[in-house]
C-alpha cells in the first residue's frame, strides 16, 4: 500500500512520484474501453517498445514505481492534483465502475464529473450562440482545442471546457471583436479570439499541401508574403483550405484538419509547460483517433525544430499515458524512433503534474520572495517551482528538444523573466496602494457601526 | 385547506434551465441563478411528471408503475418541496395540512421507514463556470490555476492585473 509518496519515494521525488501516480490513473483513460483498475500498473511499463527509450532516468523512475494498483489512498493523494489541473472528470471516468467510486475521493471526483457534464452542455450552447453571432457578421471562424477535441472523447464531459478558442481570418479580426461586443454584458461566454493562427503556428508553418488549388493560393498570396499580416493571411488560407465541418447538434462547426489540430495541440501543450495532464490526453486521443489517411509529413511540417517538438510531444503521450502511436495506421513513412524523447522531458512533465501549478503561478518571482520571506522552506519550494520549467524555457527560447542539459535555457528564461522585475514591483506597489485606499475608504464606514 | 392542497397541479420549470438526463440521475443547471442541482432517480421522476395536469397523488401512482415499488404520496410531496425551494417548479406549491410545518429531515426519517422507493433527494452542486476551466484568466480573474490570457495583463499575486 502506498502510505505517502513522500515516504515512499523520498522528499525530493515527491512531486515526480505524485506525477507518476497521476499518469498511472489517466493511462488510456480517453479510450472507450478502459483497463480494469486492478490492471493499472506503472505508466512507464512499456519499456520493451522500440519507441520507449526513455533513458536511464526513467528506468530509475520505473524501479521506484509502486507495484500496487490504484488504491483509495493513492486516489486521495492525487484527487487534489486532478482537481487543480482540470482532470477530475477523467479521474472519475477511470474509477466509475470500480469500488473506488464510492470512496471519499471517488465522491469528489463524481461531483467534478457532474459539474463537467453541465459545463459541457453550457459550453456547447455558448459555442452555437457565438458562431451564430459571427456568421451573422459574415465571419467563418475555426474552432480549436476545447470542443474540437472533446468531441472525440467517449463522453464530452471528460475534457474540461473553458474559453472558446476561435481563430479568425486576420483581416476580419476587428470585425469579429465588434460582432461579439454584445457578449461583454452576458455572464459566461469566455471567447478567446485569435488573430489568424498566429499563436498556434508561431514556430514555422505546417507543410504545404501539394495540390493545384493550394499552389494557386500560394501564388495569389506570394506578393504579400512579407510582413506579419501577409504571413498570417497566408497561413490562414492554407489551414482554412484543409479545415473540415463537423456537426454540433444542428450547428455546423469548422475545425482544423486532424493533422493541423494535432500540431496545434502539441504546440499549445509545450507553450503552457505541459502542466495539465488532460492536454496530453488530448494529444493521445488525437493520435489514436486520426483518420486512415492521416499525413504525418503534413502534421510535422518542414521545420526540423518544430517537427522534433511535435514528435517528442507525441512520444511523451505514448510514454506517460500509453497512447498507441501505431494504431490505426502508420503507413506514411514515420519511424517509431522519431518519437523518442529526451531523458529529461518525462520527469520534468511528471514533476509539473505532481505540482499542478500553472505557468502564470510560477511566472513572477517577486511576490514569492516577498510573501514568503519569513518562511525559508516555502520560499525554497516557490523558487524551485519558478526555476523548474524546462519545457516552457525550451519553447520560449526555441531550443531543440534533445538530451542537452536544460539548465542554460532555464537560466536564460529566469533572466528574461527577471527583466520584468521593475514592472512587477510597480504592479505590486500599485496593488498595495489600491488596498490602502480601499481600507482608508472603508474605515469610517466601519466605525459607524 | 386540505382540499386546496389536493388540487395542486405542479408544473416543472423549463425556461433558463440546462438539463442533462443521465441513466440514474438528472443534472440541472439554473442559468438564471447560476446554481447546479443533481436530482436522484425518484426526484427526477417526480419532476418529469410535473406537467401541470397531474396531481401529486397521480404522480405517486405513476412512480409506482415506473419503479415497480410502493410509493406513498408523501414521497412526491417531499420531492415537490425540494424542487420548489430550488426554483425548479413554475409555481409555488401548498403542502397538505398534515405535512405543513414538518421539517424536511423529519419527513425523510418518517418516509424512509415507510417507502419502498429511494427517497427523493436533490443536492446542489457547485456551479460550473467556464472561468473555472478556462485555459486562461481574463482581467480581474484569479490566475492561481491558469495563466492570464494574452493581452489581459499579468498574474500579480493571484489576480490578473
Amino acid at each position: 500500500m502506498i502510505t505517502s509518496p513522500k515516504r515512499s519515494f523520498g522528499e525530493t521525488h515527491s512531486e515526480q512520484a505524485l506525477g507518476i501516480l497521476v499518469a498511472g490513473a489517466l493511462h488510456g483513460v480517453w479510450r472507450k474501453s478502459l483497463p480494469a483498475i486492478s490492471n493499472l500498473k506503472s505508466p512507464i511499463s512499456d519499456v520493451s517498445s522500440p519507441i520507449s527509450d526513455l533513458g536511464s532516468q526513467i528506468s530509475d523512475l520505473r524501479s521506484q514505481m509502486p507495484e500496487e494498483s490504484l488504491s483509495e489512498e493513492t486516489l486521495s493523494l492525487i484527487t487534489p492534483l486532478l482537481y487543480a489541473s482540470g482532470s477530475a472528470a477523467l479521474g472519475w471516468w477511470r474509477i466509475r465502475n470500480s469500488e473506488l467510486a464510492g470512496s471519499a475521493p471517488g465522491v469528489l471526483l463524481h461531483d467534478a464529473y457532474r459539474r463537467s457534464r453541465l459545463n459541457a452542455l453550457i459550453h456547447e450552447r455558448e459555442i452555437k450562440h457565438v458562431l451564430s453571432l459571427l456568421r451573422a457578421a459574415g465571419i467563418e471562424p475555426i474552432l480549436v482545442k476545447g470542443w474540437a477535441i472533446a468531441r472525440h472523447y467517449p463522453d464530452h464531459a471528460l475534457r474540461p471546457y473553458g474559453d472558446i478558442d476561435l481563430c479568425i481570418r486576420p483581416d476580419q479580426f476587428s470585425q469579429a471583436e465588434a460582432a461579439l461586443k454584445c457578449l461583454e454584458t452576458i455572464d459566461g461566454h469566455y471567447v478567446d479570439l485569435h488573430h489568424g493562427f498566429g499563436k498556434f503556428t508561431w514556430h514555422g508553418r505546417p507543410a504545404r499541401v501539394r495540390t493545384k488549388e493550394s499552389t494557386v493560393n500560394r501564388v495569389e498570396y506570394s506578393a504579400r508574403r512579407h510582413g506579419q499580416d501577409a504571413h498570417a493571411t497566408f497561413v490562414w488560407h492554407e489551414l482554412f483550405e484543409r479545415s473540415q465541418i463537423v456537426m454540433l447538434g444542428e450547428t455546423s462547426v469548422r475545425v482544423l484538419s486532424a493533422e493541423d489540430h494535432l500540431r496545434v495541440l502539441c504546440l499549445h501543450l509545450l507553450r503552457s509547460g505541459a502542466w495539465r495532464p488532460v492536454w496530453l490526453c488530448d494529444i493521445a486521443l488525437a493520435v489514436e483517433s486520426r483518420p486512415a489517411n492521416f499525413d504525418w509529413a503534413r502534421c510535422l511540417g518542414t521545420d526540423p525544430l518544430v517537427a522534433k517538438w511535435l514528435s517528442c510531444t507525441i512520444g511523451l503521450a505514448h510514454q506517460l499515458l500509453g497512447a498507441d502511436v501505431n494504431a490505426p495506421n502508420n503507413k506514411f513513412g514515420i519511424r517509431n524512433s522519431q518519437f523518442a524523447i529526451p531523458h529529461w522531458l518525462a520527469p520534468a512533465v511528471l514533476r509539473q503534474w505532481g505540482r499542478a501549478k500553472g505557468p502564470s503561478e510560477t511566472e513572477m518571482l517577486l511576490p514569492a520572495l516577498i510573501r514568503n520571506i519569513g518562511l525559508p522552506s516555502v520560499m525554497f519550494r516557490e523558487l524551485r517551482a519558478r526555476w523548474d520549467r524546462p519545457v516552457v524555457a525550451s519553447f520560449k527560447l526555441r531550443a531543440p528538444l534533445n538530451n542537452f542539459p536544460r539548465a542554460p535555457y532555464q537560466l536564460a528564461d529566469l533572466l528574461l523573466r527577471s527583466a520584468q522585475l521593475p514592472a512587477q514591483s510597480a504592479l505590486m506597489l500599485r496593488e498595495q496602494l489600491k488596498r490602502f485606499r480601499f481600507e482608508s475608504f472603508r474605515r469610517p464606514a466601519a466605525s459607524e457601526h | 385547506m386540505k382540499q386546496i392542497a389536493l388540487r395542486v397541479l405542479p408544473k416543472m420549470r423549463r425556461q433558463d434551465l440546462v438539463i442533462d438526463e443521465m441513466p440514474d440521475e438528472v443534472l440541472v443547471y439554473d442559468l438564471e441563478r447560476h446554481k447546479a442541482h443533481c436530482l436522484n432517480l425518484t426526484a427526477a421522476l417526480v419532476w418529469k411528471n410535473c406537467d401541470g395536469r397531474t396531481t401529486p397523488r397521480d404522480i405517486a401512482r405513476r412512480l409506482e408503475k415506473e419503479l415497480q415499488a410502493a410509493c406513498p404520496e408523501d414521497v412526491v410531496w417531499l420531492a415537490l418541496r425540494q424542487l420548489e425551494s430550488l426554483h425548479l417548479l413554475e409555481q409555488s406549491i401548498t403542502l397538505p395540512g398534515r405535512l405543513a410545518g414538518i421539517p424536511r429531515r423529519q419527513m425523510m426519517r418518517t418516509l424512509g421507514l415507510a417507502a419502498a422507493v429511494a427517497l427523493p433527494v436533490v443536492i446542489s452542486i457547485v456551479s460550473p463556470t467556464a472561468a473555472d476551466a478556462a485555459t486562461c484568466a481574463n482581467l480581474g480573474q484569479s490566475c492561481v490555476a491558469k495563466p492570464c490570457c494574452s493581452g489581459q495583463g499579468i498574474c500579480n499575486g493571484s489576480v490578473c492585473v
